[in-house]
């Protein structure tokens, strides 16, 4: 089943669906939280991790929705993928023979990571922006998770996680988006300021201020001091701002620049839709120019939908398992190029 | 692994060549790199800077001297180490983690500070376990309880006191059971 889950290209990020869906591909809300009676993994006996596997897949069994994977017995193609898609971080993704679970529910909206870096990290996404609901949803899961185990809490200092960091709520909140107006016009440094606003970015894919692709992960910085609730707040209404600039960017660049932009987009579609090699970085930059385009109202025979499970082509152990064996870099160029036509077709 | 081009010194740097999308991988040393007619990148010898690291960061805080507020209050010989997990206190330096719930007790006096730059001077505010605030309760009828106690001592109220005494101690086990 774990296998089916990776191959649905319908992933939350890949569905093109929610509120401004122009400009958010998906929100994702991690709570980090810890079992009292255990020491945390990084001071774990192979005893006490088994202990708190064992917990987790009890807990799974009554609340049919999630299942539970022993990452032991998954496949390292099968956990990149996974990493690609989200559901568990690369740290989590390791053959170290930590005692590393997964719970995931049916569509991979929901995720817990067992054993990473703390006991639990409860994470769950939602396309598009969407942080009051995805946050009824998570403190539910919380809760209920809760009502089974004592967390490890201090009335001070909120939760206890393993890095001093994460202390208070442990909430991480983020906002995935795409941002190619602010990329084109040159504008994407007012990302910088957000540090002022308790937000931190860091591009999706690639290092340095400009990301492939131009997907940026908005998250809030500080765990403690402030209620979910006032954070969400926050971060909703920069999100906002962010999403107001990125869209009078890409109307002025239709306006003023129309004939070149239009080039460029399908430029892009024609080469997405005809090649038969393409790289991981080339699919990136050119998936991005045409979401952009789709977004100004360039492509009406194609969906969001279509063009977001680009994305996935774009990695390769997503593409990898979706072949069923490993590739070398040109079979997967090969391959990806076949896929992404496909999807275009 | 030694350098590969003048293969006497250790190879130090590390760096991916594509040309016409073929890959080679190439392992030199400093000193061959500057050399180099073609320079990997701006700066040839970027790759030797460590990647930037939260844990060495957090660490650092404990080595800063002269400050105005004393970054620890205790100071701990690096062996010091939480009765629970065993985490040491060199260890937690270097880590920049904690081993357990407990070790934000025994280290309290030796990262006061840390939370303070990390978080400012904030209190949680946010969701309460209900388990957590159950326990809280109870934590806390048992100081009103030792309380009463002492006063029925005091008043030589012995009948009361041992009821008192018993309710301690079942209230004490139950506590002792959940956690």
């Amino acid at each position: 089943m774990l296998k089916d889950l990776i191959k649905n290209a319908q992933s939350p990020w890949t569905i093109g669906a929610g509120d401004d869906k122009d400009v958010v591909l998906c929100t994702r809300i991690r709570l980090a939280r810890n079992f009292a009676k255990y020491p945390f993994p990084l001071k774990q006996t192979e005893q006490s991790g088994q202990s708190v596997l064992a917990d987790m897949s009890a807990f799974c069994k009554d609340h049919s929705n999630l299942k539970f994977y022993d990452l032991r017995d998954v496949p390292a193609l099968e956990k990149q993928a996974l990493v690609e898609k989200h559901l568990i971080s690369p740290e989590h993704s390791k053959d170290d023979q930590q005692c590393r679970g997964l719970a995931v529910n049916e569509d991979g909206s929901t995720s817990i990571m067992i054993n990473e870096e703390d006991h639990l990290r409860i994470q769950c996404f939602a396309p598009g922006l969407n942080l009051q609901e995805l946050w009824k949803k998570a403190n539910m899961l919380d809760d209920q998770i809760e009502s089974y185990f004592d967390y490890a809490f201090d009335e001070k200092l909120g939760y206890l996680t393993c890095c001093p960091t994460n202390l208070g709520n442990g909430m991480r909140a983020s906002i995935m988006m795409h941002l190619p107006g602010l990329v084109l016009t040159k504008r994407v440094s007012i990302l910088d300021q957000l540090g002022n606003f308790g937000m931190t970015v860091r591009g999706l894919f690639g290092e340095g201020s400009q990301s492939l692709g131009d997907l940026y992960q908005i998250s809030n910085q500080s765990t403690i001091g402030q209620s979910e609730q006032d954070i969400l707040t926050n971060l909703q209404s920069v999100a906002q701002q962010i999403i107001k600039e990125e869209r009078n960017a890409r109307n002025f660049l239709k306006e003023h620049n129309g004939l070149l932009l239009s080039d460029k987009v399908w430029r892009a579609y024609g080469t997405l839709a005809n090649a038969r090699y393409m790289s991981s970085r080339e699919a990136l930059e050119l998936i991005s120019l045409v979401r952009l385009g789709y977004n100004l109202g360039y492509f009406n025979q194609l969906t969001l939908a279509q063009i977001d499970q680009m994305y996935l082509t774009a990695q390769p152990g997503y593409l990898q398992v979706l072949h069923g064996n490993a590739m070398n870099d040109g079979e997967r160029d090969s391959f990806r190029a076949e896929k992404i036509r496909s999807i275009l077709a | 692994m030694y350098c590969e081009l003048c293969k006497k010194n250790p190879a130090t740097i590390h760096y991916t060549k594509i040309v016409n999308g073929h890959k080679e991988e190439r392992h030199i040393c400093e000193q061959c790199a500057n050399n180099l007619k073609e320079p990997i990148g701006v700066f040839p010898t970027l790759g030797l800077m460590p990647d930037f690291s939260m844990a060495d960061f957090i660490g650092g805080f404990f080595n800063q001297e002269n400050q105005s507020q004393p970054f620890v209050q205790k100071n701990m010989s690096a062996h010091d180490a939480c009765p629970v997990c065993g985490m040491t206190a060199g260890e937690f330096r270097k880590l920049g983690r904690v081993g357990c719930s407990h070790c934000y007790e025994y280290f309290s006096d030796y990262m006061p500070g840390l939370i303070q730059r990390i978080h400012g001077n904030s209190c949680h505010t946010g969701k309460v376990p209900v388990r957590g605030e159950a326990k809280l309760a109870e934590k806390q009828r048992v100081v009103s309880l030792r309380q009463e106690l002492q006063t029925a001592i005091q008043q030589e109220d012995f009948e009361r006191a041992a009821k008192l005494r018993d309710e301690i101690k079942k209230l004490e086990q139950e506590g002792g059971q959940n956690a």
